[in-house]
């Protein structure tokens, strides 16, 4: 089965990239393909992963251990599944200094009552001693982004960091990445089903469908005018809190492709208004419409842009 | 007989907390007073944050937990006082659907099994049941080729189907729908808010719709109720809630929401709730929501505010409810630029 196929893009320092996509569209295999972090049975099969002009996928175990933890950190969905329940606050945030910056335990449980202060969360010294499960679901998030940010990574990447928060917790925990990434000029990688979300956090987005990038393209140009047929047709699916409410949502027919299959042609072929014959046999293959905008759609090359040629990550 | 399909007066959900030897020691107050009213054929959303009471609302309602006070009616049947067998009448008329539908299917019966199940319960002919399988199928979009599968053979969505296929095999007049589209992908949800929509025009269904998604609310909604630590905050039409909130909390929500053009997200003003929703077993004094409220002031710490209507059809429950409350030194934007 291939997850992701062809995923090709990069990351500017201090940048914040939004991936969006539906469940099973490859936007988490991505992002732990880039770290390193997949499990048997998936591997990368091919590709590489350049990082501020060193190969990831190239490092050795004990390289890429320090890479990992000095230079990208990782939000995840839940923290309760990232935090270890059985480990006091203080110490989880200190592991971490203690391993990629040297600091001694009690330097480095200074600098985590510094960082959970940072993070907004109030009684710092206290919480502390405390367990995950005792604080609420907003906390536990501001808490990973401490530890996220703690040996002061590049690049973070943040994996559906507020699907499971209320929206007012979703609101402060997205202001807070913001402001502390930007303070810090660290590049974030948002991975999130929520175009809304992607529309109020990032610079810039790839929308991946059935496991492919099928546009990229700055958030305003991608959202203000899209290319793909699968990026129009989710736009107009979303209920909005903004502009008129149209009696019918245009719902986009059908399910996404199973992956276990292997598809010929377009994967949004059999959902597409647009589709022609040529969509149902031939992959589209990714073509370039302005600097760093591009979208998978033969529509695109019919109307006379060249397919995007081979080049690396960065 | 009751003007309304639906009528809930002063409904109390409280929770014992017991200690040793099974003494209670406190309660907690899910729900704590909510009233409502829902005409025939309208949708009533349900707006609130996790542990506001939208869920244990819903299951009130359809008595899967026991009310502590306050009545219940449907049409002209006072649902807190049906007893045993009476049980099964109500069901026919008042159906819940689930965030999944598979907290409702068995995972071994198939899904005409699931749906054939219903209608004998409903008191169906079994000659005709397969018949009533095949159309209420395609009531919800399914090809009767589904009836002969399992529910873990279907995606999201299509669960869904089933879901609302086996609680209209009943003849529902109302549905309670807890979540039905938060666990749907983005593509899929609008199918399944179609339906719901199609289906209250062809069938003239009432829903209590609950969710947390106040863009899913705008758009299926015709009245929204917004709900805080077990009470009503205010309840108003759509649009009017959206253009015209009155309650401190409602435009902390509608502030919170991002909006899906970085536009609309650059100009819109936030809004930062500070602090947690505090627990229902410690209730706060006076006004629930006095403790993150920038308007707060002594006499919402004492005093609880009455529901009071503000204007035709918008009621409100707050002391100094007025538009705009957060604007100017609450007010904060980040901006992507």
């Amino acid at each position: 089965m291939h997850a992701v196929q062809d995923a090709r893009f990069t990351l500017a320092a201090g940048e914040r990239l939004g991936i969006v996509g539906e469940s099973g569209s490859g936007k988490t295999i991505t992002a732990l393909a880039l770290l390193r972090l997949l499990l048997p049975p998936a591997r990368v099969t091919a590709g590489s992963v350049r990082f501020t002009g060193r190969d990831v996928l190239a490092l050795s175990p004990q390289e890429l251990t320090r890479w990992r933890g000095g230079e990208a950190g990782m939000i995840f969905q839940d923290p309760l599944t990232s935090l270890n329940p059985f480990l006091r606050i203080g110490l989880q945030v200190a592991e971490g200094l203690e391993v990629h910056r040297g600091l001694s335990r009690r330097d480095s449980l200074a600098e985590a009552e510094r960082l959970l202060t940072r993070v907004q969360i109030s009684d710092a010294r206290r919480r502390l001693t405390e367990y995950p499960h005792q604080l609420s679901g907003g906390m536990r998030q501001r808490v990973a982004i401490a530890i996220a940010m703690a040996t002061r990574p590049r690049m973070i990447i943040a994996d559906e960091p507020t699907t499971a928060l209320d929206v007012t917790a979703q609101a402060n925990v997205l202001e807070l990445l913001h402001e502390l990434t930007t303070a810090e000029g660290m590049a974030v990688i948002l991975i999130t089903h929520d175009l809304s979300v992607i529309a109020d956090f990032c610079e810039r987005v790839l929308v991946m469908y059935a496991g492919r990038i099928v546009e990229q393209g700055t958030v305003d140009e991608v959202i203000t005018e899209p290319q793909h047929p699968y990026t129009r047709a989710l736009l107009a699916s979303i209920p909005r809190l903004d502009g008129e409410v149209s009696r019918r949502l245009q719902a986009i027919p059908g399910a996404p492709p199973d992956l276990t299959r292997s598809i010929e042609g377009c994967p949004f072929a059999a959902r597409c208004p647009l589709a022609f014959d040529r969509c149902r046999t031939e992959r589209p293959q990714s073509t370039e419409i302005g600097p760093g905008r591009s979208a998978a759609c033969h529509l695109l090359a019919a109307a006379g842009a060249e397919a995007l040629p081979g080049g690396g990550q960065e | 007989m009751s003007d309304f399909a639906l009528e809930v007066q002063d409904l109390k959900v409280h929770f014992a907390i017991r200690g040793g030897f099974g003494r209670q020691v406190g309660a907690v107050r899910a729900v704590d007073g909510v009233s409502l009213q829902l005409r025939a054929g309208e949708t009533l959303g349900v707006a609130g944050e996790s542990g506001c009471g939208k869920s244990t609302l819903a299951r009130a309602i359809l008595q899967i937990v026991p009310p502590t006070a306050g009545r219940i009616v449907l049409g002209d049947l006072d649902v807190t006082r049906v007893r045993g067998l009476e049980l099964g009448r109500l069901r026919k008329r008042l159906q819940m659907i689930f965030q999944d539908a598979n907290d409702s299917l068995n995972p071994r019966v198939k899904v005409g099994a699931a749906i054939e199940e219903a209608l004998m319960l409903a008191g169906v002919p079994t000659a005709e049941r397969p018949h009533r399988v095949q159309e209420l199928l395609r009531t919800v979009g399914l090809p009767y080729a589904f009836a002969r599968r399992y529910p873990h053979e279907l995606s999201g969505g299509q669960r869904q189907r089933v879901g609302i296929a086996r609680a209209l095999a009943v003849g529902p007049e109302l549905l309670v729908c807890d979540e039905p589209v938060s666990a749907l992908d983005v593509s899929v949800r609008a199918q399944i808010i179609n339906l719901f929509q199609d289906l209250q025009e062809q069938l003239g269904l009432g829903y209590v719709f609950i969710s947390h998604d106040l863009a899913v609310l705008r758009q299926i909604s015709h009245r929204i109720l917004v709900m805080y630590l077990g009470h009503v905050v205010e309840e108003a039409g759509n649009p009017q809630i959206y253009d015209h909130p009155l309650h401190p909390y409602t435009q902390a929500l509608i502030g919170s929401v991002p909006h899906a053009d970085p536009r609309v997200n650059r100009a819109r003003a936030r809004i930062r709730l500070q602090g947690e929703v505090p627990s229902p077993s410690h209730p706060p004094g006076g006004c629930p929501f006095h403790p993150r409220c920038p308007l707060a002031r002594d006499v919402c710490r004492s005093e609880p505010p009455p529901l009071r209507e503000a204007a035709p059809g918008h009621r409100v429950a707050c002391h100094f409810a007025r538009e705009g409350i957060w604007m100017g030194g609450e007010l904060d934007g980040h901006g992507t630029a």
